[in-house]
């Protein structure tokens, strides 16, 4: 047997420099083995070469596809349908004495999506999802779609875009330092953020944002627009130039305004990019949880789909045994449910695509 | 079935082809049209520009600002005495003050620098062989195999990183059978880079396939001719022409690990040893009702200041990788 205790210790570096030497190791490491493995597909048999060949090529990537994405679909979705191990109250485990009562995992039909369903705090979240998918999206592809038009060929595009699209290289994490800041109520914590100063001069503020039960989803909706609308405008600005110079002369020509060429000509022209905006946005908007977790919103009626299946899978303890807790399966079911809301989007965006083919 | 699905994707961006070879995106139609020289325009959208970065730009000033400025007035009124302005906090932050490193973030970007390298290399070299193969080697299914990966891309991470989580600690089972043993990555960086290494990878393969398939067919046909085998084609022809396409994903692929938030959580555990940048300041988020809070701004700007130089050095690679497949995980 090979002596790894080395490795051990190495991959448990707790030093900076240990911890990035391992990352490089690890990184060469992994370099050699790609190597390796095509130095064994030039020596692939000459029966059935090219299968092997294949085969080899497909190998890696089947084998993380398995690990990381087709076998967490089916253990999430059998997990969402069945039973919790359950122990009972107050045992002592001993050597011939199980505390487990239920071993679980069996079926258990829609339990989990009923309790789903009628949970408060996961309904809650259910329609927050909702209200920040029905707004995000549409008015952050709003935004970036006017922006692109306005920006568009004017001097200082580059710059004026690269400004709005900023906030792309920024993690949730940071923005929500950087909006807790501009919300930032007058306190002993610090002085009125900006955006309460701009209240205060048309009489509205000072309003306690993100703590504020009836309006914390909506604030931190502005937050993902002033993210997601650099997103939608350099995806939009470059398909606008995309659209032929003819089409946009030929509509003025015709005695077309600004407007109506704009209205009729460019975006029917962009039209399949503006979905996949509008979709993509809608995705992200459906997983939010950075900016709920930052600004601990579920605890001031912000909560949403990704951060409530989060807050009960990590509440219940990590389990690893056979039945799992129930928090484990109730988490997989509200994780199947985002997964079946991102659908309609896929199907939408797939549709679009079939209808753009077809009419051409 | 392939070219189909390169093709729509061609389409959704609006005739933009995904990987021009050589040109930039900005070579397209609309470049040849003049410039509109409307002062007005120029001036809304730089307006709307500064007023985007203006909650940036607070915040970096903000960072310079010792904590009675702060609790006294706005960012804003730092411009009226600029003599209080301190890098006091950016000091404790990194070096320490007088040997006192405890609330140093270095190691916290060791983290994530180290989450960072092999999670960009190992999607990026596993998705090159994948699509090569997908690409350049005849095989019955294959076009459906390219479909199963990049449908795996509507996978949201909610339903997928719980399970790698399992797989990292017990390996796995399916009933009492155990098919793979733990593999020791339990604890260490190794189980986030598997995480995103695997949640990367159905965009990876989209991306180097649609790249691949535009490499002319006559250049491997004549390699094959002179006996070269798919091994020698792949490092020698392949990998030096896959250079644009690898420079967008991994600039794609290190923001989207640096900046991750949920990936991280899941997989660390919350284990300080092994956890990133973004973790440390989601707690210290929390925690500044007590004291400390005046050295978050500071913080915050420590954790964005590698993802913004990047960004701001190589935007055009990532609007590339955008444009190219702009839908993950």
């Amino acid at each position: 047997v090979i002596n790894v205790g080395w490795l051990h210790s190495w991959a448990h570096a707790s030093g900076a420099w240990g911890k990035i030497s391992f990352a490089i190791f690890a990184a060469a490491a992994f370099l050699a083995v790609v190597g390796l493995l095509l130095l064994v597909i030039d020596r692939a048999p000459k029966r059935g070469q090219e299968k092997i060949q294949a085969f080899l090529f497909l190998l890696p990537a089947a084998i993380l596809l398995i690990i990381g994405l087709i076998g967490p679909i089916i253990s999430t979705t059998i997990s969402s349908f069945t039973t919790a191990e359950i122990k009972r109250p107050n045992c002592v485990p001993l050597p011939n004495h199980s505390c487990v009562s239920s071993k679980g995992g069996s079926w258990a039909g829609f339990a989990n999506y009923k309790w789903a369903f009628t949970d408060n705090q996961t309904q809650q979240a259910l329609v927050n999802t909702l209200k920040w998918v029905i707004i995000a999206p549409i008015v952050a592809t709003v935004i970036g779609l006017a922006y692109a038009t306005v920006v568009d060929r004017v001097r200082a595009e580059g710059t004026a875009k690269a400004l709005v699209f900023l906030p792309n290289a920024i993690s949730f994490v940071g923005a929500a330092v950087i909006w807790g800041l501009m919300y930032q109520q007058p306190s002993g914590l610090g002085a009125e953020g900006l955006v309460n100063v701009v209240l205060g001069w048309v009489g509205l503020g000072p309003i306690n944002f993100p703590t504020n039960q009836a309006t914390t989803t909506y604030w931190l909706i502005v937050i993902m627009i002033w993210i997601q609308a650099g997103f939608a405008t350099v995806l939009l600005s470059a398909a606008i130039k995309g659209v032929p110079a003819e089409l946009t002369e030929a509509a003025k020509i015709d005695g077309a305004n600004a407007w109506q060429s704009f209205r009729r000509v460019t975006v029917p022209a962009i039209r399949p990019t503006i979905i996949v905006v509008f979709v993509t946005i809608s995705i992200t908007t459906l997983k939010v949880f950075d900016l709920v977790q930052a600004f601990g919103a579920d605890q001031h009626g912000g909560d949403t789909l990704a951060n409530r299946m989060f807050t009960i899978w990590k509440q219940s303890g990590i389990s690893i045994g056979s039945g799992g807790t129930l928090g484990d399966h109730r988490s997989s079911a509200i994780a199947m449910i985002i997964f079946l809301l991102v659908i309609p989007f896929i199907i939408f965006q797939v549709r679009q695509m079939i209808r753009t083919r077809a009419g051409r | 079935m392939t070219e189909h699905e390169t093709e729509l994707v061609f389409d959704a961006t609006g005739g933009t082809p995904a990987f021009p070879v050589e040109e930039p995106i900005d070579t397209s139609v609309g470049r040849v049209r003049k410039r509109l020289t409307s002062p007005y325009a120029s001036a809304i959208a730089l307006v709307i520009g500064i007023l985007w970065t203006i909650p940036t730009v607070g915040l970096f000033i903000q960072s310079f600002r010792p904590k009675a400025e702060q609790d006294r007035s706005g960012w804003w009124t730092a411009f009226a005495h600029p003599g209080t302005l301190t890098l006091q906090y950016y000091k404790e932050l990194t070096i320490g003050v007088n040997g006192d490193t405890s609330s140093s973030l270095l190691p916290y970007v060791a983290n994530s620098l180290a989450i960072v390298i092999p999670a960009a290399l190992i999607p990026m070299g596993v998705a090159a062989l994948a699509a090569y193969a997908l690409v350049w080697i005849d095989f019955r299914g294959r076009d459906w195999i390219f479909v199963l990966i990049f449908a795996l891309q509507i996978v949201p991470l909610q339903v997928a990183a719980v399970p790698v989580l399992k797989f990292v600690v017990s390996g796995a089972h399916i009933g009492n059978i155990t098919i793979v043993p733990p593999l020791g990555l339990s604890g260490t960086v190794g189980a986030i880079w598997l995480a995103h290494a695997c949640f990367a990878l159905p965009l990876a393969v989209f991306l180097m396939h649609n790249f691949m398939s535009e490499v002319p067919k006559d250049l491997l046909e004549a390699a094959r001719i002179d006996g070269a085998n798919h091994g020698q084609i792949f490092r020698q022809i392949m990998l030096p022409l896959l250079k644009p396409v690898l420079a967008a994903f991994a600039i794609f692929q290190f923001l989207w690990v640096w900046n991750d938030l949920f990936v991280g959580l899941v997989m660390s555990g919350g284990n300080p040893n092994i956890s990133p940048i973004t973790i440390k300041i989601n707690n210290l988020i929390g925690a500044t009702s007590g004291a400390g809070g005046e050295r978050l701004p500071a913080a915050a700007f420590i954790s964005i200041i590698l993802p913004l130089i990047v960004f701001m050095s190589l935007q055009r690679y990532f609007v590339r990788g955008l444009l190219a497949g702009s839908v993950k995980g």
